[in-house]
């Protein structure tokens, strides 16, 4: 057998001629895309379930998140995740997400959009006004106390680290002592 | 709830493998009217090798015996099928290779993993593959690293990953690789080149058709139908992906269980031509053959 030989064996298999020529129209149809996986962990809880995201590099250099799900290899979840963490795609991707703040006025029916300065402006005023109206700066023994009983906080269950540090010592700042996280809810 | 631990073989194949096979064949042809050429020649193959298991199970011809045993009982009844349903090209050099060569001497070089002319590897693959599956003293005495990369049963190398079924219908199963020399399994960390073990995600591509991922669907939960409609185009193989390492430039055919639990990894593998295709127009070359040569 010559060279040549060898060569159309190896591209046809052990001479399936025809299944090669009719392989080779139905592989010129398919939209086969290429991806990568990645390694990841459950933002929410402190179980720490392992994730793997499949993920496919755009033309521009961005990258696109195919599907998040459990990795099987996980001595901690083994594949499998909670409705929240099997959901997690939707924390970075969702069509329905709100992009901007929303505002009700008191009495009011709906949801009017407004910038986020205007937003924070509100909160700020809001917190300023609870603060001054009941914070405690000595109690009822005659302790030194400088606390804001009338605003509690809760920390969302994707936080990092850094963001659950930030708010904790802005929070404190402020007096507050009802400080929660959704977490541990 | 059954707790899936590490080691435990989820994946269990029908209670007989021979009657998945043949059913499998016979789903694919009118499925895969590309492949069908290939798989009527491998549904051909499949009595003959059916009763080379069945009679090795029941004989258990010693370690040292097995050459001799296949290529006296089970050779011919390949070379028959073969040269009565396989196309052309192997009809004629199956005969040539018969004349000029003794079986045993096809049979034994397969066994020491000897470079051999693809119609030699089939017909000695295709004849000791049974007796390897039905004797567990005939797959401990083959020749071959035992290590994370081959068969830890007959030291052989991995034809196929597949996605075995897992307990939850919501996860995937874990990952199994398959000997092409012996039809063992043996569990195999995700994201891992079968090949050389190269593990940095972005040297791994995974080929897929577009659509067949849950996130591509439109599903955020893998198992459940997609919130919305979406275009949803038909996939041809909607359970199979490509699994390509850059580092050694090797790929293997991945068949995924929890997509299509009627799929049986060893025939959906061979049906699947055009990803073969692709893969080899990548430029990327199979860790090894399967029986048919691609």
């Amino acid at each position: 057998m010559g060279v040549a030989g060898a060569g159309a064996i190896a591209a046809s298999g052990l001479g399936f001629d025809v299944a090669v020529a009719e392989s080779t129209k139905v592989k010129q149809q398919l939209r086969i895309e290429g991806a990568a996986e990645a390694h990841s962990i459950c933002p929410y809880c402190a179980v720490g379930c392992a994730l793997i995201a499949y993920v496919r590099p755009r033309p521009g250099g961005a990258i696109e998140l195919l599907q998040i799900e459990g990795d099987p290899d996980s001595p901690v979840n083994e594949g499998r995740l909670c409705p929240k963490g099997a959901t997690a795609m939707q924390l970075a991707v969702s069509p329905r997400r709100v992009e901007s703040p929303l505002y009700r006025a008191p009495g009011a029916t709906s949801w009017q959009k407004i910038s986020w300065d205007d937003m924070l402006d509100r909160i700020a005023k809001n917190i300023k006004a609870s603060r001054d109206a009941t914070f405690v700066a000595v109690d009822a023994n005659g302790n030194t106390v400088n606390r804001t009983e009338g605003i509690a906080f809760a920390g969302g269950a994707a936080f990092s680290s850094e963001e659950g540090y930030v708010a904790t010592k802005v929070m404190r700042g402020l007096g507050l002592v009802h400080l929660e996280q959704q977490a541990r809810v | 709830m059954a707790v899936a631990t590490a080691g435990t073989d989820v994946w269990r194949p029908g209670t007989d493998v021979w009657l998945d096979r043949r059913r499998r064949v016979a789903e694919l042809r009118t499925r895969y009217g590309f492949a069908r050429q290939l798989l009527d020649f491998y549904g051909a193959l499949l009595p003959v090798q059916e009763k080379a298991f069945i009679d090795a199970a029941t004989a258990q011809p010693p370690a040292g015996a097995l050459v001799a045993y296949a290529a006296e009982l089970v050779f011919p009844g390949v070379v028959d099928v073969s040269v009565a349903a396989g196309p052309d090209r192997l009809r004629v050099e199956v005969i040539d290779r018969v004349a000029a060569q003794d079986a045993r001497d096809i049979v034994a070089a397969w066994m020491r993993g000897e470079d051999q002319p693809q119609v030699d590897r089939f017909l000695a693959r295709a004849s000791l593959g049974p007796a390897l599956e039905a004797i567990a003293e005939a797959r401990a005495a083959c020749e071959g690293p035992r290590d994370a990369h081959h068969c830890p049963e007959c030291g052989g190398l991995p034809q196929l990953s597949f996605f075995a079924r897992s307990s939850d219908d919501l996860a995937s199963g874990p990952r199994k690789l398959l000997c092409a020399r012996c039809g063992a399994t043996w569990g195999y960390p995700r994201m891992t080149c079968a090949a050389c073990g190269e593990d940095t995600g972005a040297r791994l591509p995974v080929f897929s058709e577009h659509g067949t991922t849950s996130g591509a669907r439109g599903s955020v939960v893998r198992g459940l139908p997609a919130g919305k409609e979406v275009a949803r185009p038909d996939a041809v193989f909607p359970h199979m992906r490509i699994e390509a390492c850059d580092s050694c430039r090797h790929y293997l055919l991945s068949v995924d269980l929890a997509i299509d639990p009627a799929a049986v990894p060893i025939v959906d593998e061979l049906a699947a031509i055009p990803l073969d295709l692709y893969a080899r127009e990548r430029g990327y070359t199979k860790i090894t053959t399967n029986l048919m040569g691609f």
